[in-house]
């Protein structure tokens, strides 16, 4: 009995072996040659210093619609410990495309939340955030932005919508990690 | 084309009196004449060798008019004046004559027809007929095209015979990759004298008649790389000659470049100096009572043409070094103030206005109180206030306040809003830019998402022009001793689209409990009042004392 307990063990042994591969082997195999994560970077407003912080995610899709939605979604709801969302929450893309390398984004009607875009430094940063973010995720130059399929030329009573947004070069260099 | 024949430039003719043609001539008939880049239709012509044609309104592209009085063609001047044509000494060799070397001027059936080989030769033009389409063009010959290296890239210099009426167009096309330039009212002639010599990117130059109905000549530059090109100004010579020159940079090599510094136009309370340059380089202009002085990118390729000054608020523009860089002195009149703006067509254009002795009468400010009617703003309520705060209210009652302070300084104030209602950005620009104001304030509160994480003041601005103004303003909202977060570039609409000096005041923060308990209290609201009306003072150098005064 015991010995055929042994040979069945060996021989499941074996089996595990030849379905999963000689660990040995294909470990190193795996770091060698498989393709790094591929990683983007979203920007976050940091309000108390008045700039962009870097927030690099591994995306969970590779279609390029679904990578914005994650990113909106990440910029309404942001991960702890940034403190500042982006967008107002519940802010969701209904569609994109890009053309002339401008990225038009339709945004669902809680972009348009008018307490959110209150100061006009801080309305900036949040709009900046944004564009640095879903430019940086398509590679697109410009971000036309569209409220259920309309522009809403300005918000907040400050910003100018109208037109495709540029990243402002004006402001800080963004960086990792909040400000102290 | 079939009886095309080139006007030979001839010798002057002297007989210039209206005499009668031979009984023997043919009957006018209706004739299209392309005079420069003008079109008419209709004219009455005779096809004989020479051709003649009834005098009209195709005669005042020339600069000429007829004398019906004295029964003679009379050419205007660049001077203003204007002199009887032809010239009293060619009127003696003419006599006699017939033909292309006779009278400039006959009668036929009572009508006075001008010689067109005489009236070309007179006026330095050229001339090509076309019978069978009755079709006549007159145009200014192209006399040379040539590439030169400069250190600012090549300049494309085209020579023509005359001034042209109308500026030339710049262009660059790409697939092949070339920069052209069109030159309007020209003809182009066998006697051209073309230099082919490759320079730079640039491997030929080509001409050709682009339109023969207005008559454009093309110069085509082909090159290697893809290029832009701007028309930098134009230079005139002696003899009467004009020559034309067409800056072209490897778009890879972009480097700063100033063209031909030109008085664009002069009135007696303003005036327009054009800076050809490209956007990326802007000149910065820094204002100093009686002098303006601009500093510029780079040397400019021409000389300054800045010339009569007989009124407006300029009385000399000088070209000259600081620092090793180039600047540009303006100096006034009387003491005034300058702004730049940037136009795609003609590049930087600065507008010189006087100040009349510090006299702000003639100066208009449009008042931009924030938010108003459905749009609040920002709201807040801390504990240090009564009542809640509303930015619109408050952004209201300020801007109201600065009213009254400018109004008794003389000022002419106009508000975009007097009352809470909603007025949205783009009528609030429109009002201020049709208007034609000397500045535009924009007056708001702040707030940040966690009340009291901040407090003070800042001031946005976006185009260069506007610098010196929020700069005047953050410095004296300062003195209310609430803090500053600084003087920032920012395209907020309002800044953005207007045409004139204009920033946007964040006047400390309505959810900061000290700003706050502030901002309630009129006198501190009067405060800020007073700090924007004394930067608006900076701004225009009218001195304090003369309001002072005032009061």
């Amino acid at each position: 009995m015991i010995r055929w307990l042994l040979v069945g063990g060996l021989l499941a042994v074996f089996f595990l072996l030849f379905w999963f591969g000689w660990p040995s082997r294909r470990l190193p195999e795996s770091r060698n040659h498989a393709p790094p994560p591929p990683s983007v970077v979203i920007y976050f407003p940091d309000l108390s210093a008045d700039r962009l912080i870097i927030h690099r995610i591994v995306p969970r899709h590779r279609d390029p619609q679904e990578r914005l939605k994650e990113a909106i979604s990440l910029l309404s709801h942001p991960p702890a410990p940034l403190p500042d969302p982006a967008v107002p929450p519940g802010t969701k893309l209904l569609s994109a495309h890009v053309a002339d390398g401008v990225l038009t984004l339709n945004l669902s009607k809680d972009f348009v939340t008018e307490n959110f875009w209150v100061g006009s430094e801080v309305a900036h940063l949040r709009l900046q955030s944004l564009v640095y973010s879903v430019t940086s995720v398509t590679g697109a130059r410009s971000v036309r932005i569209l409220v259920e399929g309309e522009s809403p030329g300005t918000i907040g009573g400050h910003l100018e919508v109208s037109v495709p947004l540029e990243r402002d070069p004006s402001l800080s260099p963004p960086v990792s990690g909040l400000s102290p | 084309m079939r009886s095309v024949a080139l006007f030979a430039l001839l010798v002057i003719s002297p007989a210039w009196s209206v005499t009668p043609l031979p009984l023997s001539a043919q009957e006018p008939e209706p004739a299209t004449l392309v005079v420069l880049d003008q079109v008419y239709e209709g004219v009455p012509a005779l096809w004989t060798d020479p051709p003649w044609v009834a005098v009209g309104d195709w005669l005042k592209p020339l600069g000429l008019q007829w004398d019906s009085q004295r029964g003679l063609l009379v050419l205007s001047l660049p001077s203003g004046k204007s002199t009887d044509l032809p010239l009293p000494a060619d009127s003696e060799k003419d006599k006699g004559k017939e033909g292309s070397s006779g009278p400039l001027v006959r009668e036929v059936d009572g009508h006075p027809f001008v010689c067109l080989p005489r009236l070309c030769e007179v006026v330095s033009l050229r001339g090509v007929c076309s019978r069978n389409e009755n079709l006549i063009r007159i145009g200014i010959p192209v006399l040379s095209a040539q590439v030169r290296s400069v250190t600012e890239g090549y300049l494309l210099e085209v020579q023509v015979r005359r001034p042209l009426n109308q500026s030339p167009k710049v262009r660059t096309l790409s697939d092949p990759n070339r920069a052209y330039i069109d030159l309007p009212g020209t003809l182009l002639t066998d006697d051209i004298a073309l230099e082919e010599t490759p320079a730079g990117p640039i491997t030929r130059i080509r001409i050709g008649q682009f339109s023969q109905n207005p008559n454009i000549v093309r110069v085509v530059a082909d090159c290697l790389t893809p290029v832009s090109s701007w028309l930098v100004g134009r230079e005139r010579e002696v003899g009467g000659t004009e020559t034309w020159k067409m800056l072209i940079q490897e778009k890879e090599r972009p480097s700063p470049w100033v063209g031909q510094v030109t008085l664009h136009a002069s009135e007696p309370r303003r005036a327009w100096i054009v800076l050809p340059g490209a956007e990326r380089f802007p000149p910065s202009i820094e204002n100093r009572g009686k002098e303006l002085i601009v500093a510029l990118p780079a040397t400019p390729l021409l000389p300054p043409v800045v010339a009569p000054l007989t009124d407006g608020p300029i009385a000399s523009v000088h070209l000259t070094q600081r620092d090793e860089k180039p600047i540009l002195i303006v100096s006034l009149r009387q003491p005034g103030w300058g702004v730049l703006q940037f136009d795609r067509e003609r590049g930087f254009i600065l507008i010189v206005e006087p100040l009349t002795g510090g006299r702000p009468g003639a100066l208009l400010i449009v008042l931009d109180a924030g938010h108003g009617g459905k749009d609040p703003g920002a709201t807040a309520h801390p504990k240090t206030v009564k009542n809640p705060l509303v930015e619109k209210v408050l952004t209201l009652d300020i801007a109201l306040r600065l009213k009254s302070l400018l109004e008794k300084a003389g000022f002419q104030v106009v508000m975009t809003r007097s009352d809470d209602t909603y007025v949205p950005l783009a009528d609030r620009v429109a009002l201020a830019n049709s208007l034609q104001a000397d500045a535009f304030i924009s007056i708001h509160i702040n707030a940040h998402p966690r009340p009291g994480e901040k407090c003070g003041v800042e001031v946005y601005y976006w185009s260069p022009q506007s610098r010196v103004l929020a700069e005047a303003l953050y410095s004296r909202l300062l003195t209310l001793g609430r803090g500053g977060n600084g003087v920032r570039v920012r395209q907020f609409y309002v800044v953005h689209h207007t045409t004139m000096p204009s920033a946007l005041a964040e006047n400390c923060y309505i959810n900061h409990p000290e700003d706050a308990a502030l901002l309630q209290q009129p006198s501190f609201r009067q405060k800020i009042a007073r700090a924007l009306f004394q930067g608006i003072l900076d701004f225009f150098q009218i001195p304090e004392t003369l309001e002072r005064r005032r009061e």
